[in-house]
Order: structure tokens, then sequence, then C-alpha cells
């Protein structure tokens, strides 16, 4: 397939859209703005504030209060294991057992500070606990992850899964008291329970549930509880974001699409692996220890159940997609309860969620019919044909390309399967040309070098590198493609007459033509 | 080595010659260590030996060529010489510092980068990005930098967009920054790995087939651009390439290697006229040149 | 400690890691996939075991084999349902949403022995038109999330040997071990020597050489699913028998630790397979009659994968994958 030298120019004078750094920015901004208005409608309305008076709202439902602040732990979860899975693009079967050490620590530690030394302020004693609790889960994931991280791919998931249960299991060991009878002091038994006398409060008590924070000796600090939640969600947010659109962050994902490659320019590959790990680990183990705020859980609790529960979250939002994940946690965390059958079959809509979406998504016949659908309600994107480009770009549309350039959308090459559908829509893009349009029979005529820039359509834009003309044939081809392009976001390269001949083949065939009628006339003019 | 020994060396083996017709290249190189010296190296995989006793010396500002029929064991070379494999014999001194037991990353650092014959493009990401990865141990903060958006992390972010734009013009890419490098076509994917690998700033740029589905208007660019990357950057060049217009036209010295082995060595001029090697590419039977 | 019967629990349990074990390393090798699912067909296996036997036509001495035939078949049909509902049209997709969809399956099979299974209207199905009387008045449901046992079915006690007075080998010891050594044996004669079994190999190699060479990917995957499903059936029965209670979450425990085994042994290894089963059984009885808390025996049966895998990256016979650059 021969191309001449060209540099192809947009397709359709559509309006003006963001470059995708541009978009990128406006992605992140509306994620904080979404966590925030949640908040501060939530906030609101648990407080009856000023905004539920304006908008009348009732008194909030007990159910619905106690939705917030578990939502922001699993959604802090969630967004540390796609750091891990979508970022860094490793399986992580282990996530729940950050969690666990989170949970426990924060457990003994909120505890200490607000019974043993008597700390009032909950702001404070959380945040340290938060931190400690992060700190602890972060050491656990530095010594996890130096057998795990030289894995490859599934021994590595393996390795996680094994992790956590040792995890587990060693936590169902583990007896914590609080000695309040002189000072403030704890103490410690493993493997056997051997604590036991009258001033001691036990707060982690082997394989049984631990007692949450906040139930005994402390009042109800709901509005303080959301207002930490809230604080943690726009941490990790801020973390997340912070890491990966960065130097050690392009890093990370390197790795994550070819690693000899990546070694290659310079980048160690374990450290960087390590980087993502461990801050997964540190805020897994913060939402950890926020769940011990009314939850109750034992070390068995945090099982493969749990950390597949939360890469669920995290396939279903989208690897590396954080608003994604918000959006999925928050769902499927939401419906179960509020859909009361669901709750007994919960499992069971999640097992046909998941085979589902897997299968349809990965589906060839289903992902064609899909972008062909979507076709008919998706923007024009000014798109950048390439086709062996040379770096002598023509100078005089380059102006013009520069001003119109928005998301250059480039032909995937493995999106280009089928020419069946190519034909019908080239039939009926001749039939409807403008008069000043294309032809796809009798080829273009392309613009005189000096005609001016505003008076060029997008196929006269298209020259050599060294200024003469493109000649019919490669025109041809490149004009079939942007009408396909129009109809279908997709593209088919290929040759005009070769599609023709197949489809003298398909008709003789007698195979159904999926006639699909595109919406805009062929070849802006 | 001192300059002695480098002398000596260069005087009692066949070696890399600078292209005879620049008068000054001679001068140029011979006063200074070689970037690159190979003695003796092998590398034997289980019962095969598929590099077996090369030596080669490289120039500091050379392009030298590397060149052998499928299966030669010329990659296999760029892989020990990039230390994906450690060679079971010989040794590799690189700017005069030996690179046995050293890993990848080491080696990245110390100045060899080279492109893959299988793309190896970070797929996923933009064009951009995959230059600045090469950037990587060029302009640097810490992560903590990052995490905290401290001043010097919008400098140096800033800095290295620039200085990726700037390398991706050498081939006039910097308009296609944005684009996902996996989406690109076969073409512009080979040149971004070559702006990728410059951007990490090497002293030694190992190019692995660099002309590959090229047709000769471009492969003609690929000349220029290759002769102009090394007077640019003041660098030595190694290319495998089975593109004979290449190899000839921009290659100052050429190794030929055949079954693992070095069979000939020498400028253009000698190795087309040498049986040896057209017998190794074309067989006993035919006599046709390779020019 | 009493080391006889840590040696032949350990061999015994240890064998039924093995067999569970084959069925995760021969799908791993040949359909490169990890099948979560696998433990859940153990359940499902003990599970038609326990409805066949307890159905009223098949009284008599060969009615529990009867019951064991009728569930190695079942289960075979099942995984080869599954491979082709679920599995096939991932064949191209990246290997995690194989694993996701994998969890989807072993999660469905477990909920729907929960919830659909126990339904009025099935389990009068079972109880009316097959005739499964699983109790005096027959009232309780046959499947759901209740506990069963099969310990009564599958009585060996008179297999014994009795190597003493205080020592006694249990029979249904022997017979698990028996049965391990005669599938793998077979297993190995199978994929050595018979065309089908060629063609595994060939496919587990270079699955587009085979193809290349006329082997149909289709049937030969569909046939690793119906073996190791099979053999979960079996792994299942002697599993609950030995024993252990039957709920619909029976298989995961079971089925991770022979995964485990699996990788240990190096997946893609039928000797590895038998090799990782039967040390991490073992393992798991010394640690459970050495330590002094039973939780901990989990943790030092995973350890020993962690201790493995730093040592063998692909486990103690998995082979070295080299990345071609």
């Amino acid at each position: 397939m021969q191309y001449d030298h060209a540099v192809i120019g947009q397709m359709s004078r559509s309006r003006r859209s963001f470059s995708p750094k541009a978009r990128h920015i406006l992605y992140k901004t509306a994620t904080f703005l979404l966590v925030t208005a949640a908040f501060v409608f939530l906030y609101d309305w648990l407080t009856q504030g000023p905004l539920s008076g304006i908008l009348n709202m009732e008194d909030i439902s007990r159910k619905t209060k106690g939705y917030f602040v578990p939502i922001c732990a699993w959604v802090v979860a969630a967004v540390s294991l796609n750091l891990v899975v979508g970022f860094s693009g490793e399986l992580s079967l282990g996530h729940a057992g950050f969690m666990s050490i989170g949970y426990s620590t924060g457990i003994v530690v909120y505890n200490l500070l607000t019974k043993g030394y008597g700390w009032e302020n909950i702001y404070l004693s959380m945040a340290v606990t938060l931190a400690v609790s992060g700190l602890l889960a972060g050491i656990v994931g530095f010594l996890v992850g130096i057998p795990v991280l030289r894995l490859r791919g599934d021994y590595l998931a393996i390795v996680t899964l094994a992790c956590a249960e040792i995890i587990k299991s060693l936590l169902q060991c583990f007896y914590v008291a609080l000695d309040t009878s002189e000072g403030a002091k704890l103490l410690f038994a493993f493997p056997k329970n051997t604590l036991n006398g009258s001033g001691i409060t036990m707060l982690l008590k082997g394989p049984t549930a631990s007692a949450p924070i906040g139930t005994k000796g402390t009042t109800t600090d709901l509005p303080a509880l959301y207002i930490i939640s809230f604080a943690l969600v726009i941490l990790t947010l801020l973390v997340v974001f912070n890491l990966t659109d960065s130097r050690t962050g392009r890093a990370i994902k390197s790795t994550r699409d070819n690693r000899i490659a990546a070694e290659s320019m310079g980048i160690p590959v374990t450290r960087h692996k390590m980087i993502a790990f461990v801050t997964a680990a540190v805020l897994a183990g913060m939402s950890g220890a926020l769940l011990a705020n009314k939850s109750t859980y034992q070390p068995a609790n945090f099982n493969l159940d749990m950390s597949i529960m939360v890469l669920v979250y995290v396939v279903l939002g989208g690897l590396g997609n954080v608003m994604g994940t918000i959006f999925s946690t928050t769902a499927l965390y939401i419906l179960p309860e509020e859909l009361r059958f669901m709750k007994d079959y919960r499992m069971l809509v999640y097992a046909l969620v998941l085979i589902f979406a897997m299968v349809l998504s990965n589906n060839p016949v289903i992902k064609r019919w899909f972008t062909s659908f979507t076709s008919l309600f998706r923007r024009k994107h000014s798109i950048t044909l390439f086709a062996e480009e040379s770096r002598n770009a023509y100078a005089g549309s380059k102006d013009v390309l520069a001003d119109r350039t928005s998301e250059p959308l480039v032909v995937e090459e493995e999106a280009l399967s089928d020419t069946k559908a190519a034909l019908p829509v080239l039939e009926d893009r001749v039939a409807e040309a403008e008069p000043a349009a294309v032809d796809a029979e009798a080829g273009i005529q392309p613009a005189a070098a000096d005609t001016k820039a505003e008076d060029k359509d997008i196929f006269t834009m298209l020259y050599t590198a060294d200024g003469t003309p493109l000649d019919e044939e490669s025109m041809r081809r490149i004009q079939v493609g942007l009408m396909l392009y129009d109809a279908y976001g997709d593209i088919e390269i290929g040759d005009v007459t070769e599609m023709k001949q197949r489809k003298e083949e398909n008709k003789k065939k007698g195979r159904k033509k999926d006639k699909k009628s595109g919406k805009k006339g062929g070849g802006k003019a | 080595m001192t300059e002695q020994q480098v002398k000596k060396v260069r005087h009692s083996e066949t070696r890399m010659v600078p292209y005879p017709s620049k008068a000054i290249v001679p001068e140029r190189d011979l006063n200074v260590t070689p970037i690159l010296e190979t003695h003796h190296l092998g590398i034997q995989f289980g019962g095969l030996k598929a590099v077996d006793d090369v030596n080669l010396i490289i120039g500091r500002s050379e392009i030298a060529g590397l060149i052998g029929p499928n299966g030669a064991g010329k990659t296999t070379v760029f892989n020990m010489l990039t230390k994906v494999y450690e060679p079971t014999e010989g040794s590799i001194i690189f700017n005069g510092k030996d690179l046995s037991g050293r890993s990848i990353v080491q080696a990245s650092k110390m100045g060899i980068a080279r492109t893959f014959q299988n793309i190896r493009l970070f797929g996923q990401m933009t064009v951009e990005e995959n230059v600045r990865i090469g950037l990587h141990n060029q302009i640097r903060y810490t992560t903590a930098t990052a995490l905290l958006r401290l001043p010097s992390f919008w400098i140096k972010e800033h800095r290295q967009h620039r200085e990726a734009l700037e390398l991706l013009s050498i081939f006039g890419m910097e308009n296609m920054a944005d684009v996902r490098a996996g989406s690109l076509p076969y073409g512009a994917q080979r040149r971004l790995e070559i702006v990728r690998a410059l951007a990490t700033g090497p002293k030694l740029l190992l190019l692995d087939e660099p002309a590959a589905g090229m047709n000769p208007h471009e492969t003609e660019e690929l000349m220029k651009t290759i002769a102009r990357i090394r007077d640019d950057f003041n660098i030595a060049i190694l290319l495998i390439e089975h593109d004979m217009s290449l190899v000839m036209g921009v290659c100052e010295g050429i190794c030929v290697l055949n079954f693992g082995k070095i069979i000939a060595k020498g400028t253009a001029q000698e190795i087309q006229n040498n049986p040896v090697v057209i017998e190794a590419y074309l067989g006993k039977q035919k006599e046709e040149s390779l020019a | 400690m009493d080391i006889m019967s840590v040696i032949i629990n350990g061999l015994s349990i240890g064998s039924i890691y093995a067999i569970i074990a084959l069925g995760y390393t021969m799908v791993y090798g040949i359909a490169k996939m990890l099948n979560f699912a696998h433990g859940d067909v153990i359940m499902v296996g003990a599970y038609t075991f326990f409805a066949a036997a307890h159905a009223r036509n098949l009284n008599g001495p060969a009615g529990p084999l009867i019951a064991v035939l009728i569930a190695i078949v079942l289960c075979a049909l099942l995984g080869m349902a599954i491979e082709f509902l679920a599995y096939r049209s991932l064949r191209q997709a990246p290997s995690l949403a194989v694993l996701i969809t994998a969890i989807g399956v072993s999660y469905l099979l477990q909920n729907v022995m929960q919830t659909v299974m126990s339904l009025d209207g099935v389990d009068r199905f079972f109880k009316n038109v097959l005739g499964v009387v699983i109790s005096e008045n027959n009232d309780k449901p046959i499947f759901g999330a209740d506990t069963k046992m099969i310990t009564d079915l599958v009585n060996m006690q008179s297999l014994d040997i009795h190597l003493s007075e205080t020592l006694t080998i249990p029979g249904l010891a022997i017979v698990t071990i028996a049965v391990n050594l005669v599938i793998v044996v077979l297993l190995s004669l199978f994929v050595n020597y018979t065309k089908m079994g060629k063609a595994m190999r060939s496919v587990s190699e270079d699955r587009s050489a085979a193809q290349l060479m006329g082997i149909n990917i289709n049937r030969t995957i569909t046939v690793t699913f119906a073996i190791g499903s099979a053999l979960a059936a079996i792994a299942g029965i002697l599993y609950c028998a030995f024993p252990h209670e039957l709920v619909p979450t029976t298989g995961s425990i079971p089925g991770i630790k022979a995964f485990i085994a699996a990788v240990i042994g190096g997946i893609g290894s039928i000797p590895g397979a038998l090799i990782g089963g039967l040390l991490l059984g073992f393992v798991e009885q010394l640690s459970r009659s050495v330590l002094p808390v039973t939780e901990l025996t989990d943790a030092v049966v995973y350890s020993v994968l962690i201790i493995v895998l730093l040592f063998r990256p692909t486990g103690l016979l998995g082979k070295k994958i080299r990345e071609k650059v």
C-alpha cells in the first residue's frame, strides 16, 4: 500500500474541541468538583443545614446517613488498587490484606489515643490514626513487595493472594488489649490469648470481631467523620493524580506497557512497581482504618472475596480511570443496599455482571456493532490521517491545521477489520455527493498551489512534500477513508478498486449487506 | 586503555575505519578512547553458540554497521551490548568501563541506547510521553517533589516538554505529540523509537533495522537524518540493517556476521567486493555485487 | 506429634490437592488461563454425588459407584459448558479479563448452588422426579446453604489396614492415594502416547503452530476442560469424605490451596502438580500437628509458596520463560 508523502489535514470543520492535555486537566478538576459537591450536599443534608432547607429536604434517613463514610473508604481502597492494576499493570489479589492491617491498627491506635491518653479532638485522633495505619500498611506493603514484584503476571497475582492469606492468618492469632490501670499501656499476645485481668479492654481479639471505633464512650461524631472521610478521599485523589501525572507516574506506566523497553530506557522497573504498590498499600491501610468507624469486621472477613470485590469496582470503573472507579464503587455499594431482593442474590448478580461485562467488552462482533452504533452520536473529531508522512510537511496548510487541529484521531490499524461495512457507505456517499465535493468515481481535483487557505477544503490541502499535488489514486483512497470515518468513526484504508471487486463478489454470494445510512454528506466543502 | 594501546590495537587487526574520503575523520577518532570495544565477545545458549569471538572497535563519532544474513546473531550482539543478555564469554568495554555484571538500567545510564527490531513502544502512552520516558534520567526530580507539586516540578516538566518537542522535530513529528503511540503507522513508530532512544542522551546509539518497511525515498531521508544525528549530537551509531543502500551509504565501518562469527570487517567498498560476504548472503552460485 | 498419622493424612489430603491441581495445571498449560472456577466444580461434583447417591433407585452396593460416575460425567459436561459459554470468546482477550470472568463463573456456581438450586420448584423436581431422599421425612432442601456430610455414603472402613493396635491406616486414605496414583499414571500415559494427548501438548507449546498443523484447537481445549472437571468431581467426593462438610463454598479453600500447589510444582507440569499437591498436603498436616494454634497453619502453607517462588520463580518443575527481545 503506497501513499505519497503528505500531511493530510483534518476532515471536518467541527467545533473546536479541547486538546488531550486540556481534557485531562478538565477530567481531574471534574473529579474533584464531583467529590466536593457530593460531600457538601450530603453534609448539609446530614446537619440539616441551609442547602437542605432551600431544597426542602426531609431529615436524612438513618440508612442513607450510614453510606457516606463506608463509600469513601471503599473509594479510597478501589482507587488505590487502580494504581496497582490500572497504572502499574499488575494484578493484585491481596488488597484486602492491607485494608485489614489498617483496620486493626486503626482500632488499636484510636483507642490508645482516646481512651488511653484521653485525646478529645476527633480530628486530631483520626488524623494520627489514619497516618499510623497507613504507615504500617505501607511497611507491610514494602515487605510483601520484595518477593512479589520480581515475579511476572499470574505468579505475581497468586503471591499477592498468598500474602493476604498469611496476613489474615497472623491477625487471627493476634491479641491486643489496652491497660488503663496505671497510665496507658498496650498489651500484646500472640498466638494465644494470655491477656486477662480487670482494667483492661480487649481491642483486637484474635479471630473474633473487634469493636469498631466510636461505639462506647464517644458521642456520635458523624458530621466530623463525614469531614474526615471527605478529606481522605481528596488526599487520595491528590496523591494518585500527582503521582501518575509526573515523571514517576510515566515511568510506572511504562513498566506496564513494556517492561524490557522501560529498562532499556534506564528505568528501574522493580523500584517503580514498588512505588505504586506501597502507595496503594498506604492508602488501603487508611481506608481500612476509616472502615473501623462503625463497621464490624473480623480478620477472616478481609479475605479473597473482599479483594475481588474491590477488584470488581476497579475493573468496572475502568483501569486507570479514577472518576470511573468512584462511580462504580458508589453504585456497587449502594445498589445491593437499596434493592432488598438483591441482597440475597447480590453475589449472583455480581457474578453475572462480571461475566457479561468481560465477555461483551471483548467480543469482536459486539465491539464492531458498538462502534458503528455510537458513530451516529459521536461528535466529529478532527482527525489527522497519517500515511507515511514525511517531515517535509506542507507549510501552507500547516497554519490552517494548527488552528483547527484538536484531538488528532489516528487510525488504529487493528480497528480496521472488515471491508464489508465500507462498501454500502461508499455507495451512499457517491449517491449523495454534492457536486462541489468529492466524487469517488472521478477522483478529485486538487486546488492550485496559490489558492488561499480559507478557500481550501480538506481535500485540496493535500500536497506532496515538494508542493506538487497528490496523484489521484492516493487522493481517492484518502477520501474514501475519510468518508468512512465520517460514517463509522472508524476507518478502512484500502484500495477502492479492490473494495469494489470484493463488493461484487459479496453480491454474488448473496450476502446481506448491512446498510448503514450515515448522516452528513460526504466530503466537507 | 592508553593511547598507545589503542593505536596498537587499531593497527593489528581488521577494524572499523572511518570513511576514507572524509579527510578529517581519521584524526577525529583515533586519538580518543573508542566508545566501544568488545573482546572475544560470545554467548552460548545451551548447546548453541549464538555469538562467537566477536571483536569490535567503534570510534566515538563513527557510524558503523553490523550486517549479516538472518539469524546471524546481530540482535543478540545488541542484546549483549545493552545487557539484556549477559555474555558467557569475552568482555565489553564501553567508554573505558567494563560492562560485565552491569544491569540493563546501568548500561542505559552509562550511555547506550537502542531501538528494537520488533517495535517496543509504550503503546498506551502518547508520542510525547514516550519521548519523555527517554528523558527520565536526563531531567529529573523526586517523587516527593511530584506529590507536593513544588516549583521545581513545574520547571522541569516544562523543560521536558520543550526537549521532547525539540527531539521530535528531528523527524518532523512534533505535531503528533499527543497521539497515542500505539495507533501510529509503522514508519512513524520506528521513528519514534529512534527519538526516544536519543532522548536518553546516549554516547552510543544502537539502531536495530531502522529502515525496515521503508520505501527508497524514506530510506534516503533516514540516511540523511542518521548522519545529521551523528553530527548534531556528536555520538556514535551502530546499525543493524538489511537494506544495503542505507548501509553502504552511511556506514563508515561495517562488520559482517554469519552464524555468530565475524566473517569480514572493513569499509563499504571492501565489504561489497568481499567474496566471503557475497557467499554468505547469496550462496556460492551467484556472484552479483551487492551494490 | 504422631508422625505416622501426619504422613498418612498428609499423603491423603495431598493426593486430593494433587488431583485438583492437575485440573488447574492442564487448563493453564493448554488454554493458557487460570480457571478460578475449578475449585467450585469440586463442590458441584460433591453435591451431584450426594444427590445421586441418595436417589431411591440407586440402592445396593453399586449405588455409590454409579453415583460417582454420574458426578464425573456431569462435571465433565459442566466444564465443557463453562468453557464454551464463558471462556471461548475470550481467547484473544487480555488475561485480566479472562481471570475476572473466571472469578465471575466461580461466584456464579457458588451462588446458583446456594440460591437457585434450593428453590422450591427445583428441590421438588429432584425429590419427586429423580427420587432423591436425603432424610427421614425428606423435608430439608437437597442443595442450599445448610451443611451436608457424605461420610455415611463413603464408608471404606472395610479396607482399613491395621498395622498395630494403635495404628490404623484408614481405608479411605488408601483409596485416595491409590486413586491419585492411578490418575497420574493414566494421565501421563494419555498425554504422552495418545493422539489427543500429543495434540494437547503441542497446543500448550505453540497454539498457532498446532493450528497450522491441522489440530482442532477447540476440540483440544474442550477435552482439556472435560478431563480437568472430571478429575475435580473425583476430588470433590474424596475431599468431602475426608471428612469435610459440604456447603456451596466448600470448593473455594481446597481450590485455592490446590492452585497454590500447582504453582509450587510448576504450573503446566503434570508431575509438578503431583509433587506440589503432596508437598502442600504434607506441610499442612505437619503444621497442624506442630503449631500451637491451628489458624497459623495457613500462614505456613502459603509461605511455602513464597519461599519456593523466591528460589525458583516458575515453580519446582516449571519451565523458564525466555522473553524474545
